[in-house]
């Protein structure tokens, strides 16, 4: 301890005495374990443990309802989530919590607001306990809207109620329903929905109150429950899976109309698939393998700093050897020192990730006023145990090599030349060259990465969703939120609908229940096709959207065959339907399916149409079954309108509010957004994964960069003898150039060449972030060889003309 | 004290041809001895000493130290004995930069797992014997070059070795601080010391009991 102290004191004193070498080594190794940090940290707040203030979350799984042989989540429905709970042994509780939304008045404006329809346990199962009032009361989960209470948010609380200390009790109109504030959630507490910040939470009994598509309580085929269970204390994933299945298989006997074929499982939270975890989690392990790839780099820096600095103490390394210090001693010494480096670096890192730990949702399209996106990153003591970790490692990798170079002296012949030629210079060097070709080879392989992602960010934005974006601007004006019933919501849609179409500038007009590439899942149901047999566990299942008439013009979807809704089509006219072509060709292979028919929800409907296929929720989604209804025969109360114009969307915007005015002025619709942003926002795990990529790969590649020029800068003026030599023997300006030039460039190609191998075998990772890429796309893999030949070439110039400038004759005289 | 026996220290040349510095060297020196090797430049004066200190591994032929066959031990034992047994003075006084005086004493006792209060204690005693108390704070580059070597012997002894090797001591002093470092020299061997260095000056060899001449690499006087 006492030798451990006295080396860690002649370490800071090293570091003083050389305060550029120290600023620069630090530096670098900051950015290498900060990003370190940061990306545990994010990975532990949004993957591992994303909900601070839940107790037990290694015990907290994601309930993954499926469909067998269909590939996606589904949801469960409310009478399925109570027979789970009912019949299971290995759980300590269940609970629900469904995304939604409301409107909340705010003096003069509206705000949106985010919430969850969570069941009565919620925050009891969750452990937590609410900083004013308290959570629901088991009574309050049931009962058709029978309870319009409410838990808000810290946030709401301190923003919309400026931390009213009486709250408790107050009221808040959302959905049209007056809801008493029964407590305040804490501070830390956002809810249980990666993604966003949660509002406000209220009982499943208001489930109809919140979702437009009507009362599912009591219908087992309504599967819209999306939640969590924990496990009892020592009861493995597997044996919690083996009974929800065993419960799920009892289900699908008793209940097999709407239950056949249901599978229920059970994912860890960073799988969750109803939240943005799934989607984000491909993301932030490639982000994690990538600032490990620039730690290796910064150490890769370090260790090549060290041993320059290694030359200039080589007398002092001689001396302590001469003076009885063991060469396991010395090594200990020079990797106390490399400690203190990085012990000093881990606390900026650890400040770095402290002030980036946020920084995830920058990456993300401007949020709405009042929803907030949340992508926290967690400093807890496991990821700082792990920084340390990290510290103590990288200090293996850059000062180890370099300790144990420097303690390689040959003591006779350094005493009697005064040091000069101490160690195996050739062996250092190489050592030096194999440091730089693992920086180069890293960078490499980023920059190939980020060229694949950019790629297949540029082609994503470039692929039509097979419907128009840039001149469809779409709107809602929240009917559900203001109370309105069925009936008169169908006469204003109706009259609005109308006023619309003959605003100026506007080609065509359409409602749709949910506007493509929204958060809000299409419909789901399992379907009964007209003369196609089943197999005996299989349950046909496809998604839908109810339209209104125009919609496929508005959005500029091909019909391929039969037509398009019309106003007739209507709740007294037979049902009709437009399939897309992947379910006509799955259903009614070889035939023509117009005049056929299809069962949703025991209602017999005609197919008229049949439409191109279209993205209906991402641009990565593969084809599936897809079907439209008559939005008349299937009305809701909240519908978006969907405009196709060439005026901007400000204007529009304007126009929408007087033509709402005026049928209703007690009511305003939401902004119009172009569809373009719609489908943009839906590519952020794309746009997060370049954003990452790029920054993450110019700090390697800027990394990279200092250590090829600080090897060809330490080798000129190491070889400044053999360059004046040259220049004496009649070598000029070019010569040497080319001389020192090709050499920086040797390395660089031999690292290039490792790099693109590693490149090969590593972009296949990236499988499902890439769009239309090969992961051994040329192009990619061209610009990282050509953006790291002219890092290269810039790195090595500077040297290169110091070679130039020698003076022959001082160079030869001091030799 | 020293034995030496058909000592060899050669280097390869080309093949199988090896360039001869220190050839069929067979010494002895007694303890208590004050022993001066001179000659001209490349005699091997200076790879003798090293190999005295043990400095040196690559050479052939016999060793005894105080009875210990050198030439049996495995390098970390060699080295285990001449922390034990051997002081070193260099003409560069070779003292470490970013040490203070202080410390510079200290570290030769911390590599002998010396107790920190032991370490002090000796380091105190050896600042009091050679009268550089008021020095102790300062570093080797607020030194004169005799206030170096002064430190630099200082070291060599301060973990009471039993042999003192010496490698040009008073080549980079001016002639009284030559003088007082071979007094110092004298004084040290007249307390039981064995001396050992290597000199070019006829007038710091005088200093000593004994004096070998080598040229070539052949003891040629002194044997």
């Amino acid at each position: 301890m006492q030798t451990f102290l006295q080396d860690l004191r002649f370490g800071f004193r090293m570091l003083r005495r050389t305060p550029g070498f120290s600023v620069l080594a630090i530096l670098c190794l900051t950015l290498g374990i900060g990003t370190n940090a940061a990306a545990l940290s994010w990975i532990e707040g949004i993957l591992i443990r994303p909900y601070p203030l839940v107790a037990h979350q290694d015990r907290m799984f994601a309930l993954n309802c499926t469909t067998r042989g269909a590939q996606g989540f589904t949801g469960l429905s409310y009478p399925d989530f109570l027979d789970l709970e009912k019949n299971s042994t290995l759980f300590e509780s269940f609970i629900i919590d469904k995304i939604t939304g409301t409107t909340l008045s705010n003096g003069d404006r509206a705000e949106r607001a985010v919430g969850g329809m969570v069941s009565a346990n919620y925050f009891d199962a969750l452990g937590v306990r609410p900083i004013l009032g308290r959570g629901f009361r088991p009574e309050e989960g049931t009962g058709r809207n029978a309870h319009p209470v409410t838990v808000i948010s810290y946030m709401t609380w301190k923003n919309r109620y400026k931390g009213d200390p009486d709250i408790i009790g107050k009221t808040q109109y959302m959905n049209g329903v007056q809801h008493t504030i029964i407590g305040v959630a804490p501070e830390r507490f956002h809810g249980t929905f990666i993604g966003y910040s949660f509002n406000f939470w209220v009982p499943t009994s208001m489930q109809e109150t919140f979702d437009n598509t009507g009362y599912k309580l009591e219908d087992r085929g309504a599967r819209w429950i999306e939640g969590y269970a924990f496990l009892k204390p020592g009861v493995t994933q597997q044996q919690a899976h083996a009974e929800l299945s065993a419960i799920a298989k009892r289900m699908e006997n008793d209940y097999p109309q709407t239950d056949r074929g249901r599978e229920v499982g059970l994912l860890p939270l960073w799988k969750t698939p109803f939240n943005a975890a799934g989607g984000i989690s491909t993301t932030l392990g490639i982000t994690a393998a990538v600032v490990f790839f620039v730690l290796l780099i910064a150490c890769a820096n370090v260790s090549n700093l060290l041993l320059a600095r290694s030359l200039l103490r080589r007398h002092e390394m001689t001396m302590r050897l001469a003076l009885g210090a063991g060469r396991r001693r010395l090594i200990r010494q020079l990797f106390t020192e490399g400690l203190l480096l990085s012990m000093i670096a881990a606390l900026g890192g650890i400040a770095v990730a402290y002030w980036s730990r946020n920084a995830l949702v920058l990456a993300f399209p401007p949020s709405v006023p009042g929803i907030t996106i949340d992508y926290p990153g967690q400093l807890d003591w496991r990821v700082l145990l792990l920084s340390v970790a990290i510290c103590i490692g990288s200090t293996m990798l850059f000062a180890l090599m370099p300790a144990i170079q420097s303690s390689h002296i040959d003591l006779s012949g350094a005493l009697k030349s005064e040091g000069a030629g101490v160690i195996g210079g050739h062996g250092r060097s190489r050592l030096r060259s194999a440091l730089v070709l693992v920086q180069v080879s890293l960078s490499f392989v980023l920059l190939a990465g980020t060229g694949l992602l950019l790629q297949s960010l540029q082609r994503m934005q470039n692929t039509s969703p097979g419907f128009f974006t840039h001149n469809v601007i779409v709107s809602v004006v929240d009917l559900f939120s203001a109370g309105y019933k069925l009936d008169r919501a169908k006469i204003f849609h109706t009259q609005l609908l109308d006023r619309v179409r003959a605003l100026p500038g506007v080609e065509s007009a359409a409602l749709a229940r949910i506007i493509p590439f929204s958060y809000n899942p299409p419909s789901s149901a399992p379907i009964e096709i007209d003369g196609y047999q089943t197999a005996p566990d299989e349950q046909p299942n496809a998604d839908y959207v109810q339209v209104s008439e125009d919609y496929f013009s508005t959005l500029g979807i091909p019909l391929v065959a039969g037509r398009e809704f019309t106003r007739n089509d209507d709740e007294n006219a037979p049902p009709v339907t437009i399939i897309n072509e992947t379910m006509a060709a799955k259903y009614w292979p070889g035939k023509d399916p117009i005049g056929q028919r299809l069962k949703v929800k025991d209602n017999w409907m005609q197919i008229v149409g049949v439409a191109k296929n279209a993205n209906y929720e991402t641009k990565l989604e593969a084809p599936r079954s897809f079907f439209y209804v008559p939005v008349r025969q299937n009305f809701f109360v909240g519908n978006a309108l969907l405009i196709r114009t060439r005026e901007t969307p400000g204007a529009i915007t304007n126009a929408l509010s007087r033509e709402v005015h005026a049928l209703d002025p007690t009511l305003a619709p939401y902004a119009a957004d172009r569809l373009q942003e719609q489908v943009d926002g839906r590519g952020y795990t794309q746009r997060l994964a370049v954003t990452l990529l790029a920054i993450f790969g110019g700090m390697a590649l800027f990394l990279a960069t200092i250590g090829l020029y600080a090897v060809m800068s330490y080798s000129v003026s190491q070889g400044t003898h053999e360059l004046g030599l040259r220049m004496a023997l009649g070598a000029n300006a070019g010569n040497l150039l080319r001389l020192v030039l090709s050499h920086g460039l040797r390395l660089t190609t031999v690292g290039i060449l490792i790099g693109a191998i590693a490149a090969f075998v590593l972009t296949r990772l990236m499988g499902n972030l890439l769009y239309k890429v090969s992961p051994r796309d040329p192009l990619a893999f061209g610009l990282a060889f050509v953006v790291i030949t002219l890092a290269s070439l810039a790195a090595c110039f500077l040297p290169a003309w110091r070679a130039t400038r020698i003076d022959p004759v001082q160079a030869l005289r001091e030799q | 004290m020293i034995k030496l026996k058909n000592l060899e220290r050669s280097y390869p040349l080309a093949k199988e041809k090896f360039f001869y510095v220190l050839r069929d060297i067979n010494l002895e020196v007694e303890e208590g001895d004050f022993v001066s090797i001179m000659g001209p430049s490349g005699a091997g004066k200076s790879t003798l000493l090293h190999i005295l200190g043990m400095h040196d591994h690559g050479w052939r032929g016999e060793y005894f130290l105080g009875g210990t066959a050198v030439h049996h031990l495995k390098p970390k034992e060699r080295a285990t004995l001449r922390n034990e047994q051997i002081g070193f003075v260099f003409q560069q006084y070779h003292l470490l930069d970013d040490l203070t005086v202080y410390e510079n004493l200290d570290i030769p006792l911390s590599y002998r797992h010396y107790k920190k209060s032991e370490r002090a204690a000796m380091v105190a005693d050896m600042l009091d014997r050679f009268q550089i108390v008021g020095k102790k704070d300062l570093y080797p580059s607020q030194l004169s070059g005799g206030q170096q070597q002064l430190v630099g012997v200082a070291r060599a002894i301060i973990a009471e070795p039993k042999l003192l090797l010496a490698d040009e001591p008073t080549g980079n002093l001016h002639s009284s601080q030559g003088e007082e470092i071979m007094e110092l020299f004298c004084k040290l061997n007249e307390q039981g010391m064995t001396i050992v260095q290597v000199t070019h000056s006829e007038k710091n060899a005088s200093y000593g009991k004994r004096v070998i001449q080598l040229r070539d690499g052949w003891i040629v006087k002194g044997e």
